[in-house]
């Protein structure tokens, strides 16, 4: 029985080469694209190390300052001088009013070490901040972007070490000039050897290479060092705004809410600083930040921007999907209804509703799996290309969930644009099918 | 075999109601070979569709070895259609798409058969046409009269209790038409297969036992 599907099938679709063509181009270029995007999204939303807590984590990286200026009150004055009236106005200040001066930055060193050290609501918390140094190689100039962490970031990022070890607090505590390297900046310093226990001299220090951890997906830094070896400026900067970013780590989402409530009553007690009196931490979850930063909004409506983003993304891909999906359906449409009488002369000869429901099943199973093969040799190919290119620091992957449900997705269009008018027309009196 | 009890059919299209069959009452037994003539347009096919349970009737009963057939379910219809009735329609319909032996094979593609066995009869079938040498072409490679006794062939090959013939002859030349009109007569005398044959030519209906005709959609004696 499957062999004759089989056979109607592939004369059917030798047939209407171009209507088989266009179907499976459809298919698979919907699929490819969407495996694409797909590869493109898990990217920034995936979970791979060292994102295994990326949901988990509450970063803050902006914090603000305001001072309150003194109001200005226009005064008029006049004189007469040479028989004309003269205006000329005078400024008094003389309360705290509307007016505002704000700075918005990173917080600093001396904020972390006043006020976050002791963050009930949190599990865990990690600080770091990164530098750019260029480095001097025979085969040429290397841009390298070293992170300067404290102890924990090695357990709320949890890389996967690949030989050697991570450094620990007394590393730090004792400003030992160690590195952790990753393959990638391995591979570009030392070329094909190990690079473990070796030294690499970035910005006049001799750094000796402790651990090698691997390449992360989504490319973060190439290079990680105790903080301790950050310059005194930095470290004992008084300001409360400065260059770092504190990750703190939940359970989940209500804790995430209550560490945000605790930073909230922590702003509250931060000492002046010159004119500034007031300040605000803008912590954010992953996917707040990610809104904030597509959406080019603030971090004050780092909520809002997450729902807007998801609107217009669903939108986006409404119109995605509902775009080939007509066009499919049109053809898939044609397609059965050419093939009327055929059913009608199955019909006759014994054939029933389930007959014909199984062999355009099984044509639409084909024409899908022929596209979803299409498409995976395309997308590997796509991806290769964008790969090889480098113009991303990140590695794309295919990712095998979005491609098995693009497959099953494309059955189910299948079954709904080839399989269901079939039905129907299976259902219809014999004698009109027969009828041309 | 076949019994029709005050069969009437009636099509509504929008406003005009048309009745294609008024009150037919008949009985065919195993082993005849009945002709149906008449003007066009007099309810012959509506009468071989509504035996051949392609249609319903409006009204009236259709009764096989005694079994009204209104109860039957889409499902058990399609299976006995499958298991007693082959049908030869004046038009071929043919599957384009389909070989010849393939076409042959289609009403045992929805039996339990193995594809052995399924080859075996439809080769067999197609012997009894002269048509075996043809069973790799696809239809449109043949001629009209080849067309009909791959039909044929195929109406045949499930072992039918009853053959419906739509006018099988009648897009067919005189030589071409005799061929066919001489398997089915072959058919009806060796395997004593019930036919039931809608033809407009007076030679061919001569040669089977039995002629009913049709006028208006009544029957006249
Ligand atoms: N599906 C249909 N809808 C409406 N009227 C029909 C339909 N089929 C047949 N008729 C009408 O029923 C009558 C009998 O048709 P038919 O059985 O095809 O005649 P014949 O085969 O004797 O030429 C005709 O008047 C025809 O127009
Ligand atoms: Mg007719």
């Amino acid at each position: 029985m499957i062999k004759h599907y089989l056979k109607t099938a592939l004369k059917s679709f030798s047939r209407n080469r171009f209507v088989t063509f266009i179907n499976i181009f459809g298919i698979s270029f919907t699929l490819l694209v969407v495996t694409i995007l797909f590869a493109f999204i898990d990217l920034e939303w995936g979970t791979d190390t060292p994102y295994e807590h990326k949901y988990e984590t509450l970063t803050l990286n902006t914090m603000e300052m305001i001072a309150y200026e003194y109001d200005t009150i226009y005064h008029l004055d006049s004189n007469l001088i040479n028989n004309t009236w003269t205006y000329d106005t005078l400024d008094y200040t003389t309360k705290k009013g509307e007016d505002i001066a704000n700075a918005l930055a990173n917080p600093s060193f001396s904020i972390i070490k006043k006020y976050l050290s002791n963050v009930r609501q949190s599990d865990n918390k990690t600080f770091f901040t990164s530098n750019t140094y260029n480095i001097f190689l025979p085969a040429g100039k290397l841009s390298v972007s070293i992170k300067y962490t404290d102890g924990n970031y090695w357990d709320i990022f949890p890389y996967k070490l690949l030989e050697g070890r991570f450094y620990n607090e007394a590393d730090i505590k004792n400003k030992e000039a160690v590195i952790v390297i990753t393959q990638r900046l391995e591979k570009k310093y030392f070329g094909d050897q190990s690079g473990l226990n070796k030294t690499i001299r970035i910005n006049g220090t001799k750094w000796t290479v402790i651990g090698i951890v691997q390449n992360p997906k989504k490319y973060i830094s190439d290079g990680f060092v105790p903080y301790t070896h950050l310059p005194n400026h930095i470290l004992n900067d008084i300001s409360p705004l400065g260059r770092f970013t504190i990750v703190f780590l939940a359970k989940n989402k209500h804790q995430i809410k209550k560490i945000k409530s605790e930073l909230k009553a922590i702003q509250a007690t931060i000492e002046p600083f010159e004119d500034y009196t007031e300040f605000f931490f803008f912590p954010e979850t992953f996917p707040e930040k990610f809104a904030t930063n597509l959406m080019n909004s603030n971090a004050e409506d780092a909520s809002k921007a997450l729902q807007k983003l998801k609107a217009r993304l669903s939108l986006f891909g409404l119109f995605f999907i509902l775009l080939p999906l007509l066009n499919l359906l049109n053809i898939n449409l044609s397609r059965v209804f050419e093939r009327k009488s055929e059913i009608g002369i199955r019909k006759s000869f014994g054939a029933n509703t389930t007959h014909i429901f199984y062999q355009f099943l099984f044509e639409n199973i084909l024409l899908s799996l022929a596209a979803g093969v299409i498409a995976l040799g395309a997308s590997y190919f796509v991806i290769h290309l964008i790969n090889q290119s480098e113009v991303l620091d990140n590695s794309l992957y295919l990712n095998p969930t979005i491609i098995f449900w693009g497959l099953v997705a494309s059955f189910v269009f299948g079954i709904l644009f080839g399989v269901l008018p079939a039905i129907r027309l299976s259902k219809l009196n014999i004698v009109n099918a027969l009828k041309n | 075999m076949i019994q029709l009890k005050k069969v009437v059919k009636k099509y509504r299209t929008e406003n005009i109601e048309t009745t294609a069959l008024h009150d037919i009452n008949l009985e065919v037994q195993k082993g005849e070979f009945v002709s149906i003539m008449g003007p066009s347009g007099c309810g012959k096919s509506t009468l071989l569709n509504v035996i051949g349970l392609l249609d319903k009737p409006t009204e009236g009963e259709v009764l096989f070895f005694d079994q009204d057939m209104r109860k039957m379910s889409a499902k058990n219809l399609a299976k006995f259609r499958n298991e007693n009735l082959g049908f030869i329609f004046q038009s071929f319909h043919l599957i384009n798409d389909l070989k010849v032996i393939d076409n042959v094979e289609l009403p045992l593609i929805y039996r339990k058969a193995t594809s052995t066995e399924r080859r075996r009869r439809a080769e067999e079938a197609l012997e009894l046409v002269g048509l075996k040498t043809r069973m790799n072409h696809f239809p449109t490679q043949l001629s009209g009269g080849q067309r009909q006794r791959v039909a044929i062939a195929r109406a045949i090959v499930g072992n039918p209790k009853l053959i419906l013939a739509d006018e099988p002859t009648g897009n067919l030349d005189s030589k071409n038409g005799q061929d066919v009109m001489s398997i089915l007569l072959d058919l009806n005398q060796k395997n004593n297969t019930t036919i039931i044959m809608v033809t407009h030519d007076e030679a061919m209906a001569k040669q089977t036992e039995r002629l009913i005709r049709l006028y208006d959609g009544a029957q006249v004696y």
